[in-house]
């Protein structure tokens, strides 16, 4: 079947639904099509919903009424297949929970379909979104190498072109390290933006509901569905000021990431941004995270473990729910503590500063199969090191956003944005401007003709 | 074959929180020597803390405020 282009990115095609120039049915019928000729290469999908051609004929009708429910109206949309959508199971990346039927919507998928978006499909993730690997789904740049994880399918999906956006969960880096292995814009918003109502939780200290799309307006565009808020316009005053991070944890990077950072510094410089150097304990924060995350998934799979057993756990999540359920509660505390800590260091370091730049992981996406990365002098397994970097600002609760900045190796890059606590709009702002001075990098060789 | 101190602090870890100590270990020594390398960071991290400096909880970050010991 000849798959056509549809509009690029979601703001692009929501305009195009908006004008009439195209209808939500066709732009889900192509995305389908797209998804049936070429995700069984990718992997990206778990499941399109048989509802998805329905709802899209609804938006539709309501257009010819003169009704747009909002932002998203018609666009189609996928979700992690983490957070429920009503009438589909919510497997979580686990056999355990292959018979578990949502009755409703997660509070931020009802956000979106109130935005007017439909509802495609749900995507892979890593067991539980413990992990950073998401078997099953390939990376369209390369299927040798991993999408990232755990939110891997919805990367892929946007990377491919199946989907304008799609929706990702992220407690230590899980929108981040994906939309950075599969070069597309990864979004956490701020802690607690958006609820975690209907979420699968991993940790209710620093689950974060993100996004995965082409480019920062999208990005914009999406989180104004995700907080029923409309986009909010930010008058940027003067020229941007950018902190760039230094110190041992972001410089053990790839030598390909060393230079695709470099080379956005120099573009930045260029284009008359302030940048200078500043420091975090980004290894601390990363600790920190951890102390918070492990004892708090134990008690999560608590009744889960005890009415199941441990059969259809992997090894590596049952040992994560093992060494949380006998942590000790001190040690958890001072993950608990140090987050005030590290918070006040980040606002420190923003202080006359709009925002921090980091690489968003130290690699390109490894290959498949691969289980320890060396950087510099170390030896790390893979889910210690692509969440070193993206996993600190889940300790302060910042947003961040990921932008794809260059290629190593024909691979993406990615940098990362981190704003004020709340200033979700400003840094999603900024990030278009970042965006604008970036090198372009093109579409995956394995993207489909899909096209958003 | 001798056990180690890593089994050791497993064996008690696990045996305090009522847990079985499973045949294949490999995975939780794995998580155990990445947990208490990052304990030790942490407990370094926040050894100057003050006896009033709060923790946060899921609902929010708090910052310290520093009451306590001077």
């Amino acid at each position: 079947m000849e798959v056509q282009a549809a509009p690029g990115g979601m703001a692009a095609a929501a305009r195009a639904i908006a004008d009439g120039e195209i209808t939500s049915a066709d732009l889900t019928e192509r995305s389908i099509a797209a998804i049936t000729e070429h995700d069984r290469r990718i992997g990206a999908f778990v499941v399109v919903l048989e509802s998805a051609l329905a709802e899209a004929r609804e938006r539709d009708a309501e257009r010819a009424r003169g009704v747009l429910r909002g932002p998203l109206h018609g666009v189609p949309v996928a979700v992690k297949d983490l957070i429920d959508v009503a009438g589909a199971v919510t497997t979580a990346g686990s056999p355990k929970l292959a018979t578990n039927l949502a009755r409703s919507d997660a509070t931020v998928v009802a956000r979106l379909r109130a935005a007017g978006a439909v509802i495609l499909g749900k995507t892979r993730t890593h067991e539980f979104a413990y992990g950073v690997l998401t078997p099953g789904t390939s990376n369209p740049w390369d299927e040798r190498r991993i999408a990232g994880g755990s939110s891997g399918g919805s990367a892929a999906a946007v990377a491919a072109g199946f989907v304008p956006a799609a929706l990702g969960t992220d407690t230590a880096g899980s929108v981040r390290i994906p939309a950075a292995c599969c070069g597309v814009v990864g979004f956490k918003p701020t802690l607690g933006r958006v609820p975690t109502t209907g979420v699968w939780p991993l940790s209710w200290s620093c689950d974060t509901v993100g996004v995965l799309v082409r480019g920062a307006d999208d990005a914009a565009l999406a989180f104004a569905g995700m907080t029923g808020r409309p986009v909010r316009a930010v008058a940027r005053t003067g020229t941007p000021r950018l902190g760039w991070l230094v110190g041992e944890e972001v410089e053990q990077v790839a030598p390909g990431v060393a230079a695709a950072l470099a080379a956005l510094r120099a573009r930045l410089d260029g284009a008359g941004v302030r940048v200078d150097d500043v420091e975090l304990p980004l290894a601390a924060a990363r600790a920190a995270v951890s102390a918070m995350v492990l004892p708090e998934v134990a008690a999560a799979h608590e009744r889960l473990l005890a009415e199941t057993g441990e059969r259809g756990y992997s090894p590596a999540m049952l040992a994560a729910l093992r060494i949380g359920q006998s942590a000790l509660a001190v040690e958890y505390l001072r993950g608990l503590r140090y987050r005030g800590r590290f918070a006040a260091l980040v606002d420190g370091a923003l202080a006359g500063r709009d925002a921090l730049v980091l690489p968003t992981v130290p690699v390109p996406a490894p290959e498949q199969g691969r289980s320890v990365l060396r950087l510099g002098d170390r030896e790390l397994g893979v889910q210690e090191a692509l969440t070193a970097l993206p996993g600190a600002f889940n300790c302060s609760g910042s947003p961040v956003v990921s932008l794809p900045v260059g290629l190593s190796d024909g691979l993406p890059v990615a940098a990362s944005l981190v704003g004020r606590a709340g200033e979700d709009a400003e840094l999603l702002e900024l990030a278009m401007a970042v965006e604008s001075v970036a090198p372009r990098i093109g579409r995956p060789p394995a993207g489909t003709p899909a096209g958003f | 074959m001798e056990p180690t101190t890593l089994d050791l602090l497993l064996w008690a870890r696990l045996h305090a929180a009522g847990l079985p100590v499973p045949a294949d270990r490999s995975w939780l020594w794995r998580e155990l020597e990445l947990h208490l390398t990052r304990q030790r960071l942490l407990r370094a991290a926040t050894a100057d803390l003050e006896p009033g400096d709060p923790p946060s909880s899921p609902h929010g970050v708090r910052r310290p405020h520093g009451v306590g010991l001077r």
